[in-house]
């Protein structure tokens, strides 16, 4: 039997009239990585801020590292905690180094262990050059970069990440991707996201959140393999509307399509049948004389993973 | 209390690189050195200005004087220093979401508040002390040398007024979002203070009233009507009480 890092059971947290979180129920064992995938709203912060101690709930139980994080055992528990909050604040006076130091400071790290530990940290992140600029210079990528040093520097053993992509350029979300990838399987993560592909690239289990609520946990490849195969994305040469309008319409009466969408000069296809697809859609567009520029597959956004949900679900 | 001490280290670095630290010692120095100067040489000042009304003429001037005007430069700018020091330490630190980053480590919020109000009242402590030694230095060579113990018990007494209208300024930045709110509330509560001191039996309970005491200590008039005692375990009830309601509002705060 696994330990679990994480355990929620009808967590709720209300801020007034608001119901933020509404009973939820989560576990996440140790060593896995987790993702709450959820639309703005939905209460994937909320949750992290409660994982992490900094508010309390309204109802339910929670135990992190086994213990109440409210509880002063869940004060100490936090040495094995790291947390990147959604958008990244830090002291602007403080270099990035200052700032890896404070939190090992903070974290109890040993001062003699603590520089070796940091040069370590900084490199990890790509911040080996710019660790003695102040974070006030920093860019947004720069600083997320530092909030995921901070997170890792003491070598938790539960990581909470709220969005570690957000504002990342392409090496950046590659760089933090490569290190969720290394943690993987050693440290218990809990992703909060509204991206489908970093939940897809990032965790073993999806938990898809709305208003508040799980509506569904399941393995990552299976519920994405359930709900969300990977949409058809056609980009089309400028042409003939009425051509485009007759597509549109055959497409959407052939059995092994799911829903087709045209917007901004590309055809977005999602079916229910991807060997039907892969033998159908390309020649049933040519036909109509439209000339394709490109083809690549996407995975739908997380409403309409939702809506799939609530389809089954009716 | 866990990372007490590292929040305290961040905190007295961001006062100093802030200048918040320099500049409150030096205003406060300087206000230590020109008033000594300032009624040792007032009658020749005003002379300067031309003849004046003989009713308006300055006579001459002593150490009760220089001490008058110390203790009323003190309990004034003292309070402000603190509400000023004070009004963002907590409510800045929310907005930023920088308290949310610290407090995820683990960091008790007592220690997190209790770091802040030590911080500047180091800052107190040591602006206050310049201005009273450096008050002292001048008597001595402008009037006579004073004997130091008086002038470190008005030392003490004016870092506790201080630390009264800190503590009612860090408990406001707790439990509202802004700091001119908390500002406002620091200030009306020492408007409201030194309003109700004008009533001369309810100053002796009232950390304005310290002062007097204060005054009676150096020049040695302390009688059976001045007994800061009272007034001290006033101001520690009243510093002690705001303390609480920081902590108790800032533990049920969500980050």
């Amino acid at each position: 039997m696994h330990e679990l890092a994480i355990e929620a059971r009808g967590l709720t947290k209300r801020f007034g009239q608001t119901v933020a979180l509404d009973g939820l129920d989560l576990a996440v064992e140790t060593g896995e990585s987790v993702a709450l995938l959820g639309a703005h709203g939905a209460g994937k912060t909320v949750a992290l801020r409660l994982f992490a101690g900094l508010a309390r709930p309204t109802r339910g139980r929670l135990t992190v590292a086994g213990v109440d994080p409210g509880s002063r055992a869940g004060l100490a528990a936090r040495r094995r905690l790291g947390m990147l909050g959604q958008e990244p604040a830090f002291y602007e006076w403080m270099t990035g180094r200052e700032l890896l130091a404070f939190a090992a400071d903070l974290l109890g790290i040993e001062r003699r262990a603590a520089p070796d530990r940091i040069v370590a940290t900084l490199e990890r992140v790509g911040l080996g050059a710019d660790g003695d600029r102040d974070v006030g210079d920093y860019s947004m990528p720069l600083r997320r970069r530092l909030g995921v040093g901070q997170a890792l520097i003491g070598d938790p053993e539960v990581l909470l990440l709220d969005e570690p992509l957000a504002s990342l350029d392409a090496t950046g979300a590659s760089d933090v991707l490569g290190i969720i990838g290394g943690l993987r399987g050693s440290t218990s993560i809990v992703i909060a996201t509204a991206d489908v592909a970093l939940a897809e690239m990032a965790s073993d289990r999806i938990a898809l959140l709305d208003a508040g609520r799980v509506l569904a946990t399941a393995p990552t490849d299976e519920l994405l393999a359930r709900l969300g195969p990977r949409d058809y994305v056609i980009e089309l040469a400028p042409g003939s509307g009425l051509a485009l309008a007759g597509l549109l319409a055959r497409l959407s009466s052939e059995p092994w399509v799911r829903a087709v969408d045209s917007s901004e000069g590309a055809l977005r296809v999602a079916v229910r049948d991807e060997r039907r697809a892969d033998h159908e859609l390309l020649p049933s567009v040519v036909a109509t004389g439209l000339t394709v520029l490109g083809l690549r597959r996407e995975r739908p956004d997380v409403d309409v993973l939702l809506e799939r949900l609530r389809g089954e679900a009716a | 209390m866990t990372g007490y001490r590292a929040i305290l280290e961040k905190e007295m670095v961001e006062l100093w690189r802030s200048y918040r630290l320099v500049i409150t010692c030096g205003l406060f120095t300087a206000l230590g050195v020109a008033l000594p100067i300032l009624v040792r040489y007032l009658r020749g000042i005003t002379r300067l200005f031309g003849q004046l009304d003989p009713e308006l003429a300055v006579g001459k001037t002593g150490v009760p004087d220089v001490v008058e005007a110390l203790v009323k430069a003190l309990w004034l700018l003292g309070p402000l220093a603190a509400v000023l020091l004070t009004m963002g330490s907590v409510t800045a630190e929310r907005r930023a979401r920088t308290a949310a980053f610290v407090l995820s480590k683990p960091v008790g919020r007592a220690a997190f508040i209790w770091a802040k109000f030590v911080a500047v009242a180091l800052v107190l402590a040591l602006a206050t002390a310049l201005a009273v030694v450096s008050t002292w230095l001048y008597v001595g060579i402008l009037y006579t040398p004073q004997p130091p113990f008086a002038w470190v018990q008005l030392w003490l007494l004016a870092w506790l007024a201080g630390l009264v209208f800190e503590a009612i300024t860090l408990a406001a930045s707790v439990s509202l979002r802004s700091a001119s709110g908390a500002a406002a509330i620091g200030l009306t509560a020492f408007g409201g203070i030194t309003l109700a001191s004008t009533v001369v039996t309810l100053n002796h309970w009232l950390p304005t009233g310290l002062g007097e005491g204060a005054q009676a200590l150096v020049l040695g008039e302390l009688g059976s009507d001045v007994d800061p005692f009272q007034t001290v375990l006033v101001s520690v009830a009243l510093l002690g009480a705001a303390l609480v309601v920081a902590w108790v509002r800032f533990e049920r705060t969500d980050l």
